[in-house]
């Protein structure tokens, strides 16, 4: 048993601050609490990492990753995550880019891995249904085949950030005779495609993040399958379990609770400050001691190796923490109080309007990649055998 | 960085498990447990010839030449297996205080015979405190033999005193606190023993005008605070790993029970709202497991202020986690789970004064936010 960090994975942390002290304004201008950089900033900021070479280190070697020990891809998350970096598309880089590296075709890779790269083209990733929600076998947006073309009908709901992505890695039935098949079948749809439309869904934050998209008769080359027929969710599978730990949270956990000392030191009840309350204290005590637990955890599973106990501690670290998560906007909007909410204009001096808005779409993080329930579902079956 | 064990780690590990798998059953135990009087002490001879007692001593004192890990391998086997040796007290704290507070003669005279298992001894100490809270008191004597230093003060519940042949009491001097080895048979020692509600060994423990000589003070005068501190971090963290342990021993036991009983026509264990308690109850018991990673890490690092911070969140977390994995364990046997006779509650009780010795949560957690 090896804890201590070695004098190379120092190093390299000191290298990531340098890169970090180093970067640009128009990257490193940190946005308010809440708010996302813009597109051509966040573009920016990836063309920037992979020209470092660290966009991708999980990638396979052709296609930019390194090879490096799990601690430095921990390392680099937690500095970017820590320096408030904008963020790169993850459906990309930790959904399409690993599973088109695993079983797409030369072509698919060819045509889309650069693009993902260069920031030029933004993903979104269709598989929530009205009907199919945690039970994607109920999926019933259907793919025909039509010659060199599959005719897709359907309705994606739920679909994080289809308002800004290109393309969109879909999750889709195809027909079979009268009836769809029994297995997934995983499409690249393109979303300016004639039929799609994407219709905004207001979430309670009063924010727009996500969206219904409507697929109404969209031609999708053959070309744009991957793998075959029937056997999406069997590619699925070995990429979800990283899907589940990004959806934990931990780096923005880890930097929030910064966030959170920050307004506790300004933040006045009755005139005393939120940071001497020995009840805030207590409460801030025991978060920061939840976040440590958490990221021992994930240290431990990013050094597991595959199997179901890894995969159950992975489920670990997505139910709790996306719990740990909320749990820092919730003790935010304690501080902030009725600063909170009242819907002000953004940067009013002594308003929090953003709190309030990241507390309230944050109860999305326990139904969003996997609610709770199915996490428990999953641990009971993987590590206890229940 | 790396979780897995090494060779020589994993070869304890597996010599420990099957000790307590052929010598540790759950009835020795139970009957262990009710006895009134102490164990006759055949397991802890084992544990010295074994080289377990020295595990996180340096080779040059007699030890095994291990660290903080160690005793966690050990002790989490021993939580698991419910045993009741008081290996925490009798062996982590004297030894790890011994090597940090003693000159080298003191060190050469007192810890050969420890780890060979012909020396009991105990720390005075409360089993709750994480820290000496001036129970003891020491002044100056009128210097005829035997008389350097007068020792007053009592009403700390030491585990294991009542076996102990020597006693290390820390107590206030008007120069600091010092450490002064105590015959337990010494006039004015009183002990009176009994069981903690876990079946563990204690005593009460009394000193009225005891006399010692100078040789009795062990180290400097006044310079027990640092050596202290760190025995009391090894033996804080070493009961993390004891009750890693028995939450492990637990949440399978309970698991088997749900397996196999049956109500309504179906086993408990496929009942949704069980499976989803027990999947909490996991997580408690892993983030625990890695609560211990990070106090260990801060063990083998070199940062005090930062080690004392980690070990503290360490023994608040895992102590309130064992608790409540304890609590659901005991409500998912049902009424099974309130028989003394079965190994739920056996486990509950340990669990239960793990959480309340050494500093409870609310000790520790504000330990750990005065440091922040």
């Amino acid at each position: 048993m090896r804890l201590l960090d070695g004098a190379e994975e120092l190093a390299f942390r000191e290298e990531v601050r340098d890169f970090l002290r180093d970067l640009p304004p128009e990257i490193t201008s940190a946005q308010p609490f809440g708010h996302e950089h813009p597109r051509a900033t966040r573009e920016l900021w990836t063309r920037t990492l992979a020209r470092r070479g660290w966009l991708v280190p999980h990638w396979t070697r052709a296609w930019g990753g390194r090879n490096w020990p799990p601690m430095f891809h921990y390392i680099l998350a937690q500095e970017l995550c820590a320096h408030d970096c904008p963020e790169i598309d993850r459906i990309g880089t930790d959904l399409v880019g690993p599973i088109l590296q695993l079983v797409g075709s030369q072509a698919q890779q060819q045509r889309y891995l650069p693009f993902i790269l260069d920031g030029r083209e933004f993903w979104c990733q269709g598989f929530s249904e009205a009907g199919a929600g945690s039970d994607l076998a109920l999926v019933r947006t259907a793919a025909r085949r039509e010659g060199d073309y599959y005719r897709v009908n359907g309705r994606k709901l739920w679909t994080t950030q289809a308002h800004e992505a290109d393309m969109m890695f879909a999750l889709v039935k195809v027909n079979a005779g009268e009836s769809l098949q029994q297995g997934h079948t995983f499409l690249l749809i393109d979303m300016h495609a004639d039929g799609v439309t994407v219709r905004p869904i207001i979430t309670i934050d009063g924010r727009h993040h996500i969206n219904e998209v409507a697929l109404q008769d969209v031609r999708v080359p053959l070309a744009n399958r991957v793998g075959e027929e029937g056997k999406g969710w069997s590619y699925a599978r070995s990429i979800l379990g990283a899907e589940r730990m990004g959806a934990a949270g931990i780096p923005h956990t880890r930097r929030d609770l910064a966030h959170l000392r920050e307004l506790a030191c300004r933040m006045r009840q009755d005139g005393r400050l939120s940071s001497e309350e020995p009840l805030f204290r207590h409460r801030l005590a025991k978060l920061e001691i939840e976040v440590i637990a958490l990221e021992f955890l994930l240290l431990r599973v990013l050094h597991a190796t595959p199997g179901p106990e890894r995969e159950a501690l992975g489920c670990v670290l997505k139910l709790r923490g996306t719990q740990a998560y909320q749990r820092v906007s919730d003790l935010m909007m304690q501080v902030a109080g009725m600063r909170a909410t009242a819907l002000v204009q953004e940067g009013t001096p002594s308003y929090e309007p953003s709190v309030a808005a990241a507390y309230l779409f944050r109860r999305s993080a326990t139904i969003a990649g996997g609610t709770s329930e199915i996490q428990r579902n999953m641990i009971a079956a993987l590590a206890l055998q229940m | 960085m790396e979780f897995s064990l090494n060779t020589e780690q994993m070869s304890l590990r597996e010599s420990v498990a099957r000790y307590c798998r052929e010598r540790c059953g759950f009835d020795a135990r139970k009957r262990s447990a009710a006895s009134a009087v102490p164990a006759n002490g055949s397991h802890w001879k084992d544990f010295a010839r074994y080289g377990w007692l020295g595990a996180a001593l340096p080779e040059d004192c007699g030890g095994a030449g291990g660290t903080a890990v160690e005793n966690a391998i050990v002790m989490e086997e021993f939580g698991r297996s419910l045993v009741l040796e008081p290996f925490l007290h009798c062996a982590v704290l004297p030894g790890q205080l011994v090597h940090a507070a003693a000159n080298d003669g003191q060190r050469r005279d007192l810890l050969p015979p420890l780890l060979s298992g012909d020396l009991a001894l105990a720390v005075v100490l409360d089993a709750a405190d994480a820290a000496p809270t001036g129970r003891f008191k020491a002044v100056r004597g009128a210097g005829t033999s035997g008389t350097a230093y007068i020792l007053n003060g009592g009403g700390a519940l030491v585990v294991a005193g009542s076996r102990a042949d020597k006693l290390i009491v820390p107590a206030c001097t008007s120069e600091g606190l010092t450490l002064f080895l105590v015959d337990a048979l010494a006039t004015g020692v009183q002990r009176s023993a009994f069981r903690t509600i876990d079946g563990v060994e204690a005593a009460d423990i009394r000193l009225e005008d005891v006399g010692v000589a100078q040789s009795a003070v062990l180290g400097n005068i006044g310079g027990a605070e640092l050596a202290l501190r760190s025995a009391l971090e090894h033996i804080i963290v070493a009961m993390c790993a004891e009750a890693v342990g028995a939450m492990a021993g637990l949440l399978e036991t309970t698991r088997d029970y749900l397996r196999q009983r049956r109500q309504y026509g179906a086993a408990l264990s496929s009942y949704q709202a069980l499976q989803h308690r027990m999947a909490d109850m996991f997580a408690e018991l892993e983030l625990s497991r890695s609560m211990l990673h990070a106090a260990l890490q801060s063990m083998l690092g070199s940062e005090p202020d930062a080690r004392r911070r980690i070990v503290s969140a360490a023994k608040a977390y895992v102590g309130d986690c064992g608790k409540s994995l304890g609590e659901s364990a005991i409500q998912l046997h049902g009424a099974v789970g309130m028989a003394d006779e079965n190994k739920v509650g056996h486990y509950f009780r340990r669990l239960l004064v793990m959480a309340g010795s050494l500093g409870g949560g609310d000790y520790h957690l504000e330990r750990f936010a005065l440091a922040g």
